[in-house]
């Protein structure tokens, strides 16, 4: 084991690190959640895109200096009647992103609880960003930056207004949660077997799986 | 001779004015009876309808039957009419005393053919009583039996064909009568003529109703009504025994209707209309009135009759058995009685059936047994096949019923001459003379008077002494010359029909009175002659029918003409004969060529309906055939097509196969299955013990898990093992794929076979626990809400989507493997999306637009089989492997299942349990946990041991490579369930020596080393009776599997 372990620490000493992370999409419904996800990966190169069924689950892959850090991206439904699915979700995510919008201050309140709710169930670690999102309709605004800033700060949040038509702070929002995210975790031996299980050979490993499925 | 023919064309010119005049200068003289004969002749003569000419041959034959001259006569007749008013004096006197110088002779010859009747009267009064079918045809005790109305109404015409009686006249007479009386007189503007009907009494006053009688083709029937007959005699016949459109049937007078002889019902109609007034029709009244009994009589056959008519109304067959049951009465009496003088009779009336029915009549007498009974079977029979037909045949029938009449008539007539009194004969006698007065009375010219004489002198003088005949040579020329054509006509019939009828010829001839009969009958031969071309004309069925009764009428008819041509052959001029000949060939071949069509048509017709019929059948038949075949094609298209599919899909398969990771992933799956490999023996183990515990959990997930961890175990041993080396060919895989390509085998050569029993026992766990059964009835619930109230803000999947997923998810049931599985599902949940995308293509859709419609789309699938999948593939799918993918649509499909079992708790705290919550994030911690088992190198091992004797009572028990003989030895205990362990130990049977295990030793070690063994040993461990051996002997065995463990 040892022997082997060294000899994949090899292989990829030549190469950037590479982890994965499950990230969770919580808000309010209509507040553009699935919208900003869309835009986020849709602005990357495509040959770090994954094809994906639907827009609900989405996987994107973000450089950092010296390590690849890919998104497992977790959207769920913001219906009330579906609330209580979400633990289902975010329990076992490594990141979270409570989306708002800044024209709909009851969606703020929103947010605040689900940043409550992530706080009490789920992993203690988890990183947490607040996206103010539609900031191009600033005419509109009825949540003032300053509250949300403010109340980020207080609660140890990351936070940014973004705007999916834009684009705006759409990249910053994930490179921050990316840069965030500790990688110290990779030499965790449950990161370790993660990290066997996520190399480049994946692509022919899933090609080779759908030729199974056929 | 050719004075009278110029002078016959202009009378008829002048007919109508000269007619009123003849009828104006009668009246004054009504009361004497001798007046109105010569009345209804008049008016008769100026008629130009067919039927009007051929009633006249049958109403002066009956007045003029008995004097033989009054064919000649007739001619003569029409001629004077002209010079009615001047010669009517005159003539009145001499036709007197000619008259009273008449009577004379004839009465010597009338005499003589009456002792003939009288010998014979013995043999037909026995057989009339018993014939049981005629009292139920006699309804009435007075009708005397075999006399039918038919014949009642021909004989008696005189009395209610009033053809010339005018609308007041008719009223008068028919008010003073009861009702059911009636006459038949002509419309005078209409020239028809019309059925005067006496109605019950209204308000008092007596009512008569008129109804005029329409003539269609030569056929007769009453306004309003659809029933046609051939003349006026059926057509009354038929009413007066069924009403049809009348309010009740006709009536005859009673004395008409009582009389039982011929020569009576002679007296009344040589009084004629004066009937009504005569002293007959009075006694009639009073013996009405006298005898109630006999109207009750009446009523009853009134009501007979109406009974019969309702029947008849729904089955009109049913009216036949009244004609058959007549017929058949009067075909027994008449058969045993053919009276000459009968026949005689006969012919003057209706020329056809007299030369008919002699010939039948004849033979029947010896076969009179039998002549009933085939009547009665021909008739019916053909009345049910009239009744299958339309209305038509309905008609046809009653005309041959009519028919059957007439041949009754026949034979009643030879029947009732018998019993009549010499006292009557005379009395008509007198009437005949005093008819032949008025014939003499009609001529004009004094040489036409002796001529006549002349004829009846010969005529008698021939057959007492031909002497007197050669005296008158002259004169007898000069009357022939007339009759010759008539005559040589009848020539031309007798020599065709000689041949078919030549046994009844010699009969006729030897009476010498019914040749001067026959001769009588030439008249009539010519008019059928002449109303056979309209026949053709009519292209209904019935007139067929008709045409082919006419042909026998006239074949019946062939013996009397011969006889009536014989002796006048001599005198007439061959060059005559031959050209009437060559007129008479024309209308005969016109009748075969009609006759045959006829025959053929109705044959060609049954024909025609059986091979439709037929044809109808083949049709339905080729046309079930092609219904038939149609599927059929279409299945072997559809076979075609999937035999096309299916040989792409095996050459797909077998390019798969050709692939080194198919090949790779095949051996080891037959190296799975080969028992002599220890990876074999390995995984048979494995499946046994699976099996044999899998009982014993109470939980799913613990089955599930304990099932994964064996595939793991398996997978992580043969990496590490050296028959994976064997079996690996040059090519150097990765490790990653290599695990891929090991984790597809062992699922196929553990999973597969364990399928069922892992469903049986999920499907057991979850139903002990109540979650099938509450799934199901909130599953009901979903279904009653409505997309809103799920959230749903797209479009939802219509009935065929919706069947193309419930197929996928059904696909997705039946398969083991958990990896196809995912698979499966992801492609049902992509046709969700593109569901959705309907009516807004481009739009993404994220998790706030797909679950609501992923809730829609589980309410109508079979949800139970999906929450066993999604477990099966939650828990057995490979720990190792990134499905991103996989487990957000599984983990999505799981809260929507947890959801919709949950959902009346939902709509009161809309919180799910904590457990269930946390149950995804346990499932990936199980998951993480697997993947770190999955580094050691720790492989747990079976080994099979048996109770007390080897290979008896075997279990396979798991053990680590750590596991001691101690160990193992408390698990063979708790297993083989020992009370007493200290007195078993653990043995190896090798070779027929049991070697006792030492307590440290360690059993898998034993087995390797044996299973590797060269050459290979049977073994077989034994928990058996003995106490652990000596140290030494314990230090012996520890060395002696060390050196095997070196080795390898």
């Amino acid at each position: 084991m040892s022997t082997r372990g060294t000899g994949r620490a090899n292989g990829n000493l030549p190469q950037t690190k590479i982890c994965q992370f499950k990230l969770v999409l919580l808000g309010d419904m209509a507040v553009g959640k699935s919208s900003l996800v869309l835009r986020f990966v849709k602005g990357q190169f495509d040959e770090f895109q994954e094809t994906t069924i639907g827009a609900a689950f989405l996987a994107q892959s973000v450089c950092l200096d010296d390590t690849t850090v890919k998104f497992e991206i977790w959207d769920t439904a913001g219906q009330e009647r579906y609330h209580s699915l979400a633990p289902m979700y975010y329990r076992g995510a490594q990141a979270a992103i409570v989306v708002f919008d800044i024209t709909k201050p009851e969606t703020f309140e929103r947010a605040k609880a689900w940043v409550k709710e992530l706080q009490r169930q789920a992993s203690p670690n988890i990183v947490i960003a607040l996206a103010g999102n539609k900031a191009d309709l600033a005419d509109k605004r009825l949540v003032e930056y300053e509250e949300a800033q403010t109340y980020a700060e207080d609660t140890g949040l990351l936070f940014m207004e973004t705007s999916a038509k834009t684009a705006m702070n759409v990249n910053e929002l994930f490179l921050a949660i990316a840069k965030k995210m500790p990688k110290t975790d990779t030499q965790n031996p449950t990161h370790a077997a993660r990290h066997r299980g996520v190399n480049l050979q994946d692509p022919d490993a899933q090609s080779t799986r759908s030729c199974c499925g056929n | 001779m050719i004075s009278p023919g110029p002078s016959a064309a202009p009378p008829g010119l002048s007919s109508p004015t000269i007619s009123s005049s003849i009828q104006s200068s009668f009246h004054p003289q009504t009361s004497p009876s001798t007046p109105a004969f010569p009345l209804v002749d008049v008016s008769d003569d100026p008629s130009p309808d067919p039927t009007t000419s051929f009633l006249l041959p049958v109403s002066s034959p009956q007045l003029n039957s008995k004097p033989s001259p009054p064919p000649p006569h007739k001619p003569m007749m029409s001629p004077q009419v002209p010079k009615p008013p001047l010669p009517a004096q005159l003539p009145s006197a001499l036709p007197k005393s000619s008259s009273s110088g008449l009577p004379r002779p004839p009465p010597p010859p009338t005499a003589r053919p009456s002792s003939p009747p009288q010998a014979r009267p013995p043999p037909p009064v026995v057989p009339k009583p018993p014939v049981p079918t005629s009292p139920v045809s006699k309804s009435n005790k007075p009708v005397p039996p075999g006399i039918s109305i038919l014949e009642k109404l021909i004989k008696t015409c005189p009395v209610w064909l009033q053809l010339g009686m005018n609308l007041d006249k008719a009223m008068h007479i028919l008010s003073k009568e009861f009702p059911g009386i009636f006459l038949v007189r002509r419309d005078a503007t209409q020239k028809t003529m019309v059925l005067a009907v006496r109605l019950p009494d209204q308000l008092g006053e007596p009512h008569v109703k008129e109804l005029p009688v329409k003539e269609e083709k030569s056929l007769l029937y009453l306004e309003g009504s659809v029933l046609v007959f051939e003349n006026i005699f059926k057509l009354i016949a038929f009413y007066c025994v069924s009403r049809d459109i009348l309010p009740f049937p006709l009536k005859l007078p009673q004395v008409i209707q009582k009389v039982a002889k011929y020569e009576d019902m002679e007296v009344i109609s040589s009084i004629g209309s004066e009937f009504w007034n005569s002293t007959l029709n009075s006694h009639e009244d009073v013996e009405n009135v006298s005898g109630s009994s006999g109207s009750l009589d009446r009523q009853r056959q009134s009501s007979s009759c109406e009974i019969q008519l309702s029947i008849g109304s729904d089955r009109l067959w049913y009216v036949n058995p009244i004609f058959i049951e007549e017929c058949s009465n009067s075909v027994s009496p008449a058969a045993s009685t053919p009276v000459l003088r009968t026949q005689s009779l006969n012919t003057p009336l209706q020329a056809p059936p007299k030369f008919k029915r002699p010939p039948p009549l004849r033979p029947r007498p010896p076969s009179t047994p039998e002549a009933p009974p085939h009547h009665v079977l021909a008739k019916p029979s053909k009345g049910e096949f009239k009744a299958a037909l339309s209305s038509p045949p309905s008609s046809v029938k009653k005309r041959e019923g009519n028919d059957c009449e007439r041949a009754d008539r026949e034979q009643e007539k030879q029947g009732t001459p018998a019993p009549s009194a010499d006292c009557d004969k005379p009395a008509v006698l007198q009437a005949a003379q005093g008819k032949e007065g008025k014939q003499i009375f009609n001529t004009a010219s004094h040489r036409v008077p002796p001529i006549p004489i002349r004829r009846k002198l010969s005529e008698k003088q021939a057959s007492e002494e031909p002497a007197q005949q050669e005296v008158n040579p002259e004169p007898e020329d000069s009357t022939q010359q007339v009759p010759v054509a008539s005559l040589i006509c009848l020539d031309d019939g007798v020599e065709e029909r000689d041949k078919p009828m030549d046994p009844k010829t010699p009969q006729v001839q030897e009476v010498p009175a019914e040749e001067s009969k026959v001769a009588n009958g030439a008249p009539m031969v010519t008019p059928e002659v002449a109303s056979q071309p309209k026949r053709p004309n009519a292209p209904v069925p019935p007139p067929r029918k008709k045409r082919q009764s006419h042909c026998s009428n006239l074949s019946s008819s062939t013996p009397q003409n011969t006889t009536s041509t014989v002796p006048l052959k001599s005198s007439s001029p061959s060059p005559v004969r031959h050209s009437l000949c060559i007129n008479a060939t024309h209308p005969k071949v016109s009748d075969v060529s009609l006759y045959s069509p006829d025959g053929g048509a109705p044959l060609d017709h049954d024909s025609y309906s059986t091979s439709s019929t037929e044809e109808e059948a083949d049709a339905n038949m080729a046309t079930g055939a092609l219904i038939k075949r149609t599927p059929t094609i279409m299945l072997d298209r559809a076979k075609q097509r999937l035999s096309m599919v299916s040989m792409a899909n095996l050459s797909n398969v077998l390019t798969g196969f050709m692939n080194a990771d198919r090949k790779l992933q095949k051996r080891i799956v037959e190296m799975s299955r080969d028992g002599n490999t220890y990876f074999g023996n390995l995984v048979k183990d494995y499946r046994a013990f699976t099996l044999d515990t899998m009982r014993k959990h109470t939980s799913s997930t613990e089955m599930l898990q304990e099932i994964r961890q064996m595939i793991t175990q398996l997978k992580s041993y043969l990496i590490q093992s050296a028959e994976l080396q064997n079996v690996q060919e040059t090519a150097a895989y990765s490790e990653e794929k290599l695990e891929i390509i090991i984790e597809a085998a062992i699922c196929k050569s553990v999973l597969k076979p364990l399928r069922e029993a892992v469903y049986n026992g999920l499907k057991d766990i979850h139903s002990r626990a109540g979650n099938l059964k509450k799934l199901k009835e909130n599953q009901q619930v979903v279904q009653g809400t409505t997309t809103t109230d799920l959230g749903v803000i797209t479009s939802v999947p219509e009935t065929p989507i919706m069947e193309k997923i419930q197929t996928r998810l059904g696909n997705l049931h039946q398969e083991y493997s958990p990896q196809k599985k995912i698979d499966l599902l992801l492609k049902t949940c992509k046709i969700i999306y593109e569901s959705m995308s309907v009516g807004c293509p481009g739009r993404a859709h994220g998790a706030d637009d797909f679950l609501p419609v992923l809730m829609y789309v589980l309410a109508r699938c079979n949800i139970t089989a999906l929450l066993l999948d999604v477990e099966y593939m939650m828990e057995l799918m490979d720990p190792a492997l990134q499905l991103g993918e996989g487990s957000y649509y599984l983990t999505t499909t799981y809260g929507a299942l947890e959801h919709i079992k949950n959902f009346d708790k939902q709509a009161v705290t809309r919180q799910l349990s904590l457990e269930i919550q946390d149950s995804i994030h346990r499932w990936e911690r199980r998951r993480t946990l697997n993947k770190a088992r999955a580094s050691r190198t720790s492989v747990q091992d079976f080994i099979n041991v048996s109770f007390l004797e080897a290979c008896s009572n075997t279990k396979t028990l798991g053990v680590r490579p750590n596991t001691t003989a101690k160990d193992l030895c408390s698990q063979c205990a708790e297993k083989f369930e020992v009370l007493d362990p200290e007195s078993y130990c653990l043995s190896v049977l090798v070779e027929g020596h049991y070697n006792h295990l030492a307590p440290e030793e360690f059993p898998l070690a034993i087995k390797s080393t044996l299973h590797h063994s060269q050459p290979r040993k049977e073994y077989y461990f034994v928990y058996r009776h003995g106490r652990w051996p000596e140290q030494e002997s314990v230090d012996e065995t520890e060395s002696t599997p060390t050196a095997p463990e070196s080795l390898i």
